[in-house]
């Protein structure tokens, strides 16, 4: 498998973090033949501070694992949000 | 005046509820809101109100969050106001050069807390300091709070975070 994509559908906020953690966590243990992961945060403009460590808890993850990451669908703010936050120089992230 | 205050149990759930309900009634203000405005504003409640369930109440839903949304002209102004000790406990000790500091409970050291964050962020507009670790664990919200415009004022354990309209629009 070339890439392994997460699609995030419910807000990235704190109450949801949990379940996409664990969700993660799973997929992780089933699924190890991909070169990249991807994070789908399309139509998701409901983030917080939790949200953003959460991604940042997947990009180490990956990191750790020798994956590429990239953040997809994410929209003008969220990548707004990120670039203050300095998070462009980690990863890659597009509309 | 007063757009929008409630008081509620310490849940992120809750949190997730009242931030929806706060931005239903800053979007129903006769306001031409720029979505940009209203993503910081999202961004910056959440951060207030989950830190208060989470390091003010440590999640003990006996404990009350409130919150209140006032604007005057320009300025919207967001108070939070928790059952804790204060958010200072857990910034000072990744103060650089600050050894370990443990959770206290009287007034004094409120002030003194608040004073100390309030000193720090300040500082931490200065050119020559060393920016937050990007993908260090703590302390980023704050951070971006600051960085996205907001005015904070820290006393013991209420924050009051206020963002100017009228500087919006310039950016």
């Amino acid at each position: 498998m070339n890439h392994l994509k997460m699609t995030i559908k419910e807000g990235l906020t704190a109450n949801n973090v949990a379940v996409y953690q664990k969700e993660f966590e799973k997929i992780l243990t089933e699924i190890d033949d991909f070169s990249e992961l991807i994070l789908d945060l399309a139509g998701n403009d409901n983030i917080d501070s939790t949200g953003v460590t959460f991604i940042i808890s997947v990009f180490k993850r990956a990191k750790a694992m020798e994956k590429s990451f990239r953040v997809v669908g994410a929209n003008a703010d969220v990548q707004m949000l990120f670039k203050l936050m300095k998070l462009d120089q980690f990863f890659e992230m597009s509309d | 005046m007063v757009i929008y205050e409630t008081t509620f149990h310490s849940t992120f759930e809750l949190v997730d509820e009242k931030a929806k309900e706060a931005l239903m009634m800053l979007k129903a203000r006769e306001i031409d809101w720029m979505s940009h405005t209203l993503f910081k504003i999202n961004f910056v409640l959440r951060e207030l109100l989950n830190n208060a369930v989470e390091h003010g109440n440590a999640f003990d839903p006996q404990k009350q969050v409130f919150l209140r949304i006032e604007s005057k002209d320009q300025l919207f102004i967001f108070t939070v106001r928790d059952e804790g000790a204060g958010i200072c406990t857990e910034l000072t000790p990744t103060d650089e050069g600050a050894t370990e500091k443990l959770p206290r409970h009287d007034k004094a050291y409120h002030a003194i807390c608040a004073n100390e964050t309030l000193e720090r962020l300040k500082h931490s507009t200065d050119d020559t300091e060393t920016d937050v670790d990007a993908l260090a664990d703590r302390r980023r919200g704050l951070e971006t709070i600051k960085r996205l415009a907001f005015e904070l004022t820290i006393t013991g354990n209420t924050v009051v975070a206020t963002l100017d309209l009228s500087k919006e629009a310039m950016q």
